[in-house]
């Protein structure tokens, strides 16, 4: 017998259908920004999160987090309608590797947050620089403890 | 007999005790004793209050765990179920309370039960310590002086249940630490339970000759100090004291210089010859023992020490069982 909480739950214990509507609903206010999402966006959103939550071997139970990365992200300078949908999937991925990452100890605000920052300014619109250089560094420092901070930004520097 | 437990197609050895109520689910579920409606409204009712227990656990700021964490959380919302149908002892009794009650109220009574047992275990405990047996044993004094407070003052029923933030290797006379099929609070309760009789039972003899039997236990196992080895004390103790019966010695007396005699009295024994009279034998020390929970678990340990008694003479080895 498989006792596990996966095969109990699976791993999403939200309900797809209403955070398909929830997603869609957000067009009401991305629209001043130029942006919206399709039911198909948000279908593939919705594939998208649970597919993170899986590939990252972490169970969801709150209220979803895409549609507080969609709700950060639509004010971005650097996302455009061609590419929306496309970039919130990828961000998503990113949001639970950065919670991976920081060992948790980042709160879904707080991640989200520090990657719309780095976003905007040191990645300039980078999904690959946000991971694999911004973010990473972000979680490097949580991890070692905040002493190491001017360390590794230093350290940071000299690579980059 | 009511009606479930007339028809009930499945045993208790079917069961996980483990994961109690899940099993009993699953097996209530296959065998349509539980219809799927009423199942779904179970797997609601867990899914509920892991919802809220996660949330509680991350302060509501966030929506997601890790898959490790949340097991624990998860485990720990089942196990409020298990401490209760458990706690029946019984079967039926369990399978009925699982048609017939409200889930919820089912969680519930296991909630105040883990109360209850948490107040108890620290009564267990220091009854334990009372009778705590004097020697240099590491795991066993690690087991008496510091794996309960790390246990009581770290446990978390609501998010870790199954857990137990220590350590224990010392087994009890039956069983290494762990065997026992139960986790977290209920290990505890049932571990230091053990304990307690065990070291109770050793207090009827002074810490010298217990002192003197481990060191022969040492030297039998060809160590210089027995403090670093893995054995139970008690099982030591009661070897060489029912070895003593055996020889017409009375009172609590556990020092053997004597497995010679010993073989020379049993060599033509049965193996039911030596167990019946290894019963008779300690059965004449019930009223001296008074305490009815020591006697029915040390009752058993008769005829397995009987058995290695009988392999002992059988093998001619029997100084490596009591020392010469």
């Amino acid at each position: 017998m498989d006792n596990s909480i996966i095969s109990f739950f699976g791993s999403s214990i939200i309900k797809s259908g209403n955070l398909q509507k929830d997603i869609v609903s957000f067009n009401d206010k991305s629209a001043k920004y130029g942006l919206t999402l399709s039911n198909k966006d948000a279908a593939m959103l919705v594939k998208a999160g649970n597919d993170a939550v899986k590939n990252h071997e972490r169970i969801e139970f709150g209220k979803s987090v895409t549609t507080k990365i969609i709700e950060k992200f639509m004010q971005s300078s650097y996302i455009q309608q061609k590419d929306y949908a496309e970039t919130i999937a990828q961000l998503i991925d990113v949001f639970y590797y950065v919670k991976d990452q920081s060992e948790d100890t980042l709160t879904d605000d707080e991640a989200i947050d520090k990657m719309y920052n780095c976003f905007e300014t040191t990645s300039n619109g980078s999904i690959e620089l946000l991971i694999n250089r911004d973010m990473e560094r972000i979680c490097r420092t949580i991890r070692n403890g905040a002493d190491d901070e001017d360390n590794d930004t230093e350290a940071e520097d000299e690579q980059y | 007999m009511n009606n479930i437990e007339r028809i009930l197609p499945f045993s208790e050895s079917d069961t996980d005790r483990r994961n109690y109520t899940l099993s009993l689910l699953t097996l209530c579920c296959a065998n349509g004793i539980i219809g799927n409606a009423q199942a779904l409204e179970i797997k609601e009712v867990i899914s509920n209050l892991f919802t809220e227990t996660a949330e509680q656990f991350t302060k509501r700021e966030s929506s997601s765990l890790p898959v490790a964490t949340a097991e624990k959380i998860y485990r720990s919302t089942l196990y409020r179920a298990d401490v209760y149908l458990l706690s029946l002892n019984n079967l039926s009794a369990a399978v009925e309370i699982l048609r017939n009650t409200d889930f919820r109220e089912i969680l519930a009574r296991g909630s105040n039960l883990i109360v209850k047992y948490y107040d108890d275990v620290k009564k267990i405990y220091q009854r334990a310590k009372k009778s705590k047996i004097k020697n240099s044993l590491y795991e066993y004094n690690y087991m008496m002086n510091r794996a309960f407070p790390e246990f009581y003052k770290s446990y978390s029923a609501r998010f870790d249940a199954l857990g137990t933030n220590t350590s224990i290797d010392y087994p009890t006379l039956y069983k290494p630490a762990y065997d026992f099929d139960c986790d977290g609070l209920l290990f505890i309760r049932e571990y230091y339970t053990d304990i307690m009789l065990e070291n109770e039972f050793c207090s009827f003899f002074s810490s010298e000759d217990i002192e003197k039997v481990l060191e022969t236990y040492a030297k039998i196992n060809n160590c210089k100090k027995y403090s670093s080895l893995l054995f139970n004390i008690c099982e030591v103790v009661l070897d060489n004291f029912l070895a003593g019966l055996l020889l017409g010695k009375s009172d609590f007396e556990i020092i053997m210089h004597d497995s010679e005699i010993l073989r020379e009295k049993y060599r033509l024994f049965t193996l039911e010859q030596i167990k019946s009279t290894v019963r008779k034998e300690f059965g004449q020390y019930y009223k001296i023992l008074k305490n009815h929970q020591l006697i029915s678990y040390l009752r058993p340990y008769t005829d397995i020490f009987s058995e290695k008694l009988y392999t002992h003479l059988k093998n001619s080895t029997l100084s490596a069982f009591i020392g010469d």
